[in-house]
């Protein structure tokens, strides 16, 4: 006992003097985030994961992650083992694990989509072990965007055990044996996604400059369309940025923000913006591959399944075109304008100066300023249809307009997709839906290579039955589809309407219709489940 | 089913719920990002990627599933994540309103 005591008198010693350091470090003339990060992981981890002789901490550090992953660590070590870390020592302490034991853009790049929360993806996992192994109940992303040491892969499968304990018989009960096929996953998943990895380790050793003060920015929103517009950053330090946002759709509709960006690891950047109708947003981007430009997804903080595609290119001195708007024109139509979006454009552009290739005459310039060329253009009707390639003068970067002759098909994004019931315990998973018209191409043949993607169309969107068993009538009970194509889900809670008192769950069609202007109808058809709500909402799930 | 017409009360449920043009996809074993397929019958979807075969009210047997930490990944597990998840709620059927999501998201997290 007096053993124990004297134990405990050491370890309180030991504490008091970290807290002292602590104290100390805290006081020096300037103290940047990196060493406060530092200093947290001193004071607040390592009394429990005790270093090594070579300084590194039990656990920590033979892992790493992304930004989302060690918030998700540290919170469980807040949740469970009752660790205190004050709001900005928990966000010191993550950026700083993201930036010593992060993630390699290019480690991150094939798994993007889940940080993006795009939840309504299926995805390929290797293998059908592993899909049985780890992505029956996480997404395999959430597996893939780790790397461990041999020995942390076992530990992770040893703390599926303890932590939940009975996964053993309900895992193995089914028709594996878990336990052991887990353990010699883990080995493979070690030689997969090791924790040394050379790109890592050049990105780590990398100089991270500012990331730059003005971006264009090209959006696409699902149910709203194409917008551009441009964001502005003041540097705050250690990282963090205000960010100023503005928007343009192309129906004219404007939108402004403002908010914060942390930028993790000199590449990861994760903002959170008040937009001026008071909506809050979250953008996730990530500097992949030019050192200029970031791309990724906002969604809304409330509604992760809404938001939309995203990409920022840091202004340069140069001319640059970001895109054009509609993104793609009918040959033999009568004139049409389009929109040329980009950044630095010239004084007095004329026509001469813009080039949009073969058969496309330019009749006109509307108007020009820094920001966008608006034409006015007549495609001749016996042009070849296919992509041209669009000039403005020297302007850096191409895009592309497409001429196509009619609309052969259309097809729902997405094709498989999920909502969830709510609105009382957890919120409502809503899905919107799109109608994409495509042209055959010059072979003529639907669903090949050399088809053209024409654009998102306005359809006629309704709801049918996926019948599943006699007298199936989901189609009743599990919501609604509005004529933009959000389906919003019915409430939770047991329905006394339904046979067994059954949720508003069901698998419906979702079903589109679009009138050609010759009169011909084309549909198009999506699955939709309509599930029961999750309660467990981590970050990457 | 074209030369078919259906006679009695079994036929005619079936002729009225698949009429000729509908073909049913294969999309078994398809599940999008993050859903539990297994651990009979499946949480979100069940194995054959519908929600036919899931346990219906989900609420008549949600402490079967939340007690034993059956979808821990899901649904909050009381035997030892969050062992207080449940405690304002004991008759799940009548109180179900009283449940609540857990990590939830902080805005000083972020």
């Amino acid at each position: 006992m007096s053993r124990m005591s004297s134990e405990l008198d050491m370890e309180r010693t030991k504490r008091t003097v970290l807290a002292v350091v602590g104290v100390l470090f805290f006081m020096g003339v300037h103290v940047g985030e990196r060493d406060n990060g530092r200093a947290v992981l001193r004071e607040k981890c390592a009394p429990c994961h005790r270093p090594d002789e070579a300084g590194r901490l039990s656990r920590i550090a033979f892992q790493r992650k992304t930004p989302e992953g060690w918030h998700m660590t540290i919170t469980r070590m807040q949740r469970l083992h009752g660790v205190r870390l004050a709001p900005d020592e928990k966000r010191a302490l993550i950026k700083y694990l993201s930036r010593e034991q992060g993630l390699a853009p290019a480690e991150v790049k094939p798994f993007a989509y889940l940080v993006e929360r795009r939840d309504w993806l299926t995805e390929a996992v290797p293998s059908e072990k592993r899909r049985m192994l780890c992505a029956r109940c996480h997404s395999y992303a959430r597996i893939a965007l780790q790397r461990r040491t041999p020995a942390e892969w076992t530990r992770l499968i040893h703390f599926h055990l303890g932590q939940f304990p009975t996964i053993e018989y309900q895992a193995g009960g089914r028709n594996i044996a878990w336990f052991e096929e887990a353990l010699k996953e883990a080995q493979k998943l070690a030689r997969e996604f090791p924790y040394e990895s050379e790109v890592w380790a050049r990105w780590k050793q990398r100089s991270h400059p500012p990331l730059g003060r003005t971006f264009g920015v090209i959006g696409y929103q699902p149910g709203r369309g194409m917008y551009r517009g441009e964001v502005t950053l003041t540097d705050l330090g250690d990282d963090e940025y205000e960010e100023t946002l503005e928007w343009e759709f192309a129906d004219g509709r404007r939108i402004s923000g403002k908010g914060r960006v942390i930028v993790y690891a000199g590449y990861a950047w994760r903002s959170s913006v008040k937009l001026d109708d008071g909506t809050s947003i979250r953008e996730v981007l990530h500097l992949f591959d030019d050192g200029r430009t970031l791309t990724g997804r906002w969604f809304l903080a409330q509604h992760e399944e809404l938001g939309g595609d995203e990409t920022l290119v840091r202004r340069g001195e140069t001319p640059r075109i970001l895109a054009v708007n509609p993104p793609a024109v009918r040959r033999g139509a009568p004139p049409a304008t389009i929109q040329i979006w980009g950044m630095n454009f010239p004084p007095h552009i004329r026509p001469t100066d813009i080039s949009l290739g073969e058969g496309i005459a330019i009749r006109e310039i509307v108007r020009s300023d820094e920001r966008s060329v608006v034409v006015r253009i007549r495609v001749d009707e016996r042009t070849a249809i296919g992509p041209r390639e669009v000039r403005v003068g020297a302007a850096e970067a191409r895009a592309h307009l497409v001429v196509y002759d009619h609309i052969d098909y259309i097809k729902i994004r997405p094709e498989r997709a999920l909502a969830r019931i709510g609105g009382t315990t957890a919120p409502k998973q809503l899905q919107q839906f799109e109608a994409i018209a495509f042209s055959n191409g010059p072979d003529g043949q639907k669903e090949t290579a050399d088809d053209l993607r024409i654009g998102s169309v306005s359809v006629r969107w309704e709801m049918k039955e996926f019948p599943t068993g006699l007298g199936d009538r989901d189609v009743e009970f599990v919501g609604s589809i509005d004529q933009n194509g959000l389906f919003t889900p019915a409430d939770e809670g047991p329905n006394p309407r339904r046979r067994y008192q059954t949720n508003n769950v069901g698998d419906v069609w979702i079903e589109a219709s679009f009138r050609r202007s010759d009169g011909q109808v084309l549909k198009a058809r999506a699955y939709l489940i309509v599930t029961v709500p999750r309660w467990v909402k981590p970050p990457l799930r | 089913m074209k030369h078919f017409d259906p006679v009695n009360e079994k036929a005619k449920k079936m002729a009225a719920s698949l009429s000729d043009d509908e073909t049913l996809d294969v999309v078994g074993m398809q599940q999008p990002l993050g859903c539990a397929a297994t651990f009979d019958p499946g949480w979100e979807v069940d194995p054959f990627g519908g929600v036919n075969n899931l346990c219906q009210p989900m609420e008549s047997d949600l402490y079967g599933c939340s007690d034993p930490c059956w979808w821990p990944a899901q649904l909050p597990d009381t035997l030892n994540t969050y062992p207080s998840w449940s405690d304002q709620c004991a008759a799940v059927i009548q109180d179900w309103r009283k449940l609540d999501t857990v990590f939830p998201e902080i805005d000083s997290d972020r």
